[in-house]
């Protein structure tokens, strides 16, 4: 039986197939959580919000009208969400918990022998400071560079998610990473050669 | 654009840490069981509208240009209106101001050609009359000088008589000079819709140049002058009419130079006899910045994140249902073009490797210098 596709089962789940959101759920909540993750940099906070993404797009689903991507959809629930929280607790808690849940990921992966690029201390490192890094940088382009650098989305997709033109999001990107960039530099981590320029 | 590669560039490992942040280990069913365990009927409707609004506010320095063009969105944050059509929309307002103007000018340029002193100035001077019954015609922006050229006329010819066959063939002729500017003007390059630079997007829609502005620019009429018009023909700096007045008709060719024309420099018997020669056959082979074909070293992280973004909806397609992502590698040759891609992990061995492999193909990058540039992608499943 063909896969089928986000647009076909927000339609079954319109009509009351819960298990067509079900399969919807199974297809978004890994991406939706990392999503989370990388902005709220707390697992359980995570957790919640990965839940209350889908619930939250359960209650709204009579109100996607199709014309963009489901997942772009729910991703922007998500950013919602998770900004809320921050600014929830932004008086109260600002620095980085000593375990990031994110550089957790990163090990149990390396651990599994994956094809991560941090194999070894250096790069382990290098990961904590580029979480240091994103951390440093405004909600705005944090959320932008996350959408576009570590989930992959291309720029026009993240513009849905965001409400903002691909020339934007572009920007942002480039700011973030030039951000980014100083920041790297500055704890030691000098940019090394270019990719592969034969 | 070196620089605005250094500025960016995280380097290679920050650049694959950045890009292959795993999921972390989860008992991902018992989390779908638990969302599901919460989805009860009575939630439909209940969200609150807010959490469908676009989420984050502009950055400080943002480029306005950029937000200004964001568009509304419906319930369901679905832009109403995509980045292209506004950008297609800019450059037909701006071609068709140009056209207008560069019309407007040449009626004037060329009433000023019929001023020429070889003839006598009785014979050769259209009467202001005509001249302010072209300028009516042409209107607009052409009014401010076709009324500094009826002021000179009345002071350089009081005893003109009419003249009506100048008065039938100037609109025949502006017509006709107007056709040649339209037909030589070149199509506008594909602009990239999408930098890394704010500058470049914001550039899509410059404010097309006034008469009024151009007309304090130092004329250069050999350099300068419309297509297809001799410069010789145009009246002479030392004309009796006053210099400041005299500059303006050369100051006309200037403006139509500029927007008719998207280099300045060619010369007009060149252009003319070889319209659209010094041009590429292939547009995609341009350069896409209008320095004068200076090819950057390699293209900019920019310009190939939004040449893969542009094909990676159509790659994740191809592995919709795979657990593990895809990694390519993405050679682009120096025309811009994908000369190879190289896929590895889930989809390779499989039918998907050849359709992403075909996907990814697809990406272009402005042209360069070095032979080839490669970069590594990983295509996640959607």
């Amino acid at each position: 039986m063909s896969k089928r596709t986000d647009r076909e089962l927000v339609d079954a789940a319109r009509e009351g197939d819960s298990e067509a959101f079900g399969t919807l759920v199974r297809r978004h909540q890994q991406r939706i959580y990392r999503l989370a993750l990388h902005l709220l940099r707390d697992a359980a906070e995570a957790e919640d919000a990965t839940q209350e993404t889908f619930v939250r797009a359960y209650g709204a689903l009579d109100r996607f009208d199709g014309r963009s991507e489901a997942f772009t959809w729910i991703y922007r629930i998500a950013v919602n969400l998770s900004l809320n929280v921050i600014r929830a607790r932004k008086p109260n808690r600002k620095a980085v918990p000593a375990d990031d849940p994110r550089l957790e990921g990163v090990l149990v992966e390396t651990r599994a022998g994956s094809a991560s690029p941090l194999g070894d201390s250096e790069n382990r490192e290098l990961g904590r400071v580029l979480c240091e890094g994103m951390d440093a940088l405004s909600d705005t382009l944090r959320t932008t560079l996350i959408l576009v650098g570590v989930d992959g989305l291309s720029h026009a997709q993240a513009g849905e998610v965001l409400g903002c033109p691909e020339g934007t999001v572009a920007w942002r990107v480039h700011e973030a990473r030039k951000k980014l960039k100083v920041f790297l530099v500055e704890r030691g981590f000098a940019p090394q050669g270019e990719e592969g320029a034969a | 654009m070196n620089d605005r590669r250094s500025s960016s560039d995280l380097g290679s490992s920050a650049e694959a840490t950045l890009a292959a942040f795993p999921f972390p280990e989860r008992d991902w069913e018992r989390d779908a069981r638990a969302i599901e365990a919460r989805l009860g009927s009575g939630l439909r409707g209940s969200t609150d509208a807010a959490l469908l609004a676009a989420p984050l506010p502009s950055e400080a320095d943002e480029p306005s240009a950029l937000s200004a063009t964001a568009t509304p969105l419906t319930n369901s944050g679905v832009r109403t209106q995509s980045l292209a059509e506004l950008a297609r929309r800019s450059v037909e307002k701006k071609q068709a101001t140009e056209r207008q103007m560069a019309r407007e000018s040449l009626a004037l340029a060329a009433l000023a050609a019929q001023q020429r002193p070889k003839s006598p100035p009785s014979e050769a001077l259209p009467t202001p009359a005509n001249v302010n019954g072209v300028a009516a015609a042409s209107g607009g922006v052409a009014n401010q000088v076709a009324a500094n050229s009826t002021v000179r006329n009345n002071a350089a010819a009081a005893p003109a008589k009419p003249f009506p066959k100048v008065a039938l063939a100037l609109p025949a002729l502006a017509l006709a000079a107007a056709a040649l500017l339209w037909f030589r003007h070149p199509t506008p390059d594909p602009a990239p819709l999408v930098s890394n630079e704010p500058t470049t997007a914001t550039a899509v829609a410059p404010s097309a140049p006034t008469a009024n502005a151009v007309a304090h620019n130092e004329p250069t009429p050999t350099e300068n002058a419309p297509h297809g018009i001799d410069p010789n023909t145009l009246p002479d700096q030392d004309t009796p009419a006053s210099n400041a007045e005299a500059s303006k008709a050369p100051a006309v060719a200037t403006a139509v130079a500029k927007a008719g024309t998207s280099k300045p420099q060619t010369k007009p018997n060149q252009a003319a006899a070889n319209p659209g020669s010094d041009l590429p056959p292939d547009p995609a082979l341009r350069p896409a910045d209008s320095r004068g074909g200076e090819l950057p070293a390699k293209p900019t992280t920019g310009a190939v994140q939004a040449a893969l973004g542009s094909v990676m909806s159509g790659a994740r397609h191809c592995v919709a249902g795979d657990e593990a992502p895809s990694r390519a590698v993405v050679v682009f040759g120096s025309d811009g073009r994908v000369q190879q891609v190289t896929v590895s992990g889930a989809a390779a061995g499989k039918s998907s490797a050849s359709c992403i492999e075909a996907q990814l193909s697809r990406a272009r990058v402005q042209p360069f210098a070095a032979s080839s540039f490669s970069v590594n992608a990983t295509v996640r499943p959607e």
